[in-house]
């Protein structure tokens, strides 16, 4: 068992908190650039990532990787979470994982 | 011999059940699952598991917020799957940490539920925790993909529900007196039973409001 590198719930606002460490967000695709995905986070703001997307995205994917910047994550891992999700749910958890029940994911 | 920890009339209001009549002392877990047949389903992230405490008794082999740990449910993504004919390993990570987990295949559903399941994909895992020289491993009797992703954020906000609630039943042991503060995030207590004003739960009572938790039904 390892609990050495876990990746932390973010969104935009919680993303300049964990600055070269593991994140994980999830992000509904707006557009794709060469070798970035330009995103909109669960608490509507923009963020990039880095990396190459699936073939196929779905609207929502979400990420897992560094995050490189306030606003920027250098995805490892992609998951397609479909074309329909509660962000709000996903954002709420964002909030409780960094909050006061940190100590339960990192 | 702890009759001086508690205020009988106070704690027990009604219950028929008197402190000194009681065998039970006044431990830190009143878990369900010391009935055998009542084993609760505990929502757990890899982090919790590995923080788990072993009290070093035959009666349970893990404590988490002070409730015994048998069954526990996982969701994250499978890595590392290694099929061999009579099991199949694969190390779970659910952002929290990583989790080494085996199932055993008894029949041809096993194996075929296996099939349909390859790495980088996430899935939900129901099992039981094992501790071998001091590394713990996850014994899975089921595993489906996660197929509405919405499963994800739910599970463990479902962990941290659990986590609060066996935390706030778990105040009145830690402290010998009974009295709760129920004033505290009353928002929290609309989905259980409101406690009795002024005064609080029996323990029969906060066992049947734990085994109704959609945890364990």
């Amino acid at each position: 068992m390892d609990t050495s590198n876990p990746a932390a719930f973010v969104n935009a606002e919680l993303l300049r908190l964990y600055v070269g460490r593991r994140v994980r967000a999830l992000v509904q695709v707006i557009r794709s650039e060469n070798g970035a995905v330009v995103g909109k986070s669960t608490d509507d703001s923009q963020i990039v990532v880095k990396g190459s997307p699936p073939r196929a995205p779905t609207t929502f994917v979400e990420v897992i990787g560094i995050a490189d910047g306030d606003k920027s994550i250098r995805a490892e891992i992609w998951t397609n979470f479909g074309d329909a999700i509660d962000t709000h749910n996903y954002n709420q958890l964002c909030q409780l994982a960094n909050g006061e029940f940190k100590h339960l994911f990192i | 011999m702890y009759g001086s920890q508690f205020d009988g009339s106070a704690a027990f209001s009604g219950g028929g059940f008197m402190p000194s009549q009681t065998t039970q002392t006044p431990d830190t877990s009143f878990s369900p699952a010391k009935n055998r047949d009542a084993q609760a389903l505990l929502p757990l992230t890899v982090k919790q598991i590995s923080d788990a405490i072993v009290p070093g008794n035959e009666k349970s082999e893990f404590l988490v917020d002070g409730v015994d740990v048998n069954n526990v449910k996982l969701v994250g993504i499978i890595h590392d799957k290694a099929g061999r004919i009579t099991d199949v390993t694969f190390v779970l990570d659910d952002g929290t940490g990583r989790i080494d987990c085996n199932k055993w295949f008894h029949e041809a559903i096993d194996t075929n539920e296996m099939d349909k399941i390859h790495d980088g994909m996430y899935v939900c895992v129901h099992g039981r925790l094992k501790s071998f020289q001091g590394k713990r491993t996850l014994n899975v009797f089921s595993i489906r993909p996660v197929e509405d992703y919405n499963e994800i954020a739910s599970h463990f906000i479902e962990c941290v529900y659990v986590h609060f609630y066996n935390k706030k039943c778990q105040k009145p042991h830690v402290q010998g007196g009974v009295n709760t503060q129920p004033q505290e995030r009353n928002s929290m207590n609309q989905s259980f039973a409101q406690y009795s004003a002024g005064g609080s739960k029996t323990t029969e009572e906060i066992v049947l409001d734990f085994l109704h938790l959609p945890s364990c039904l």
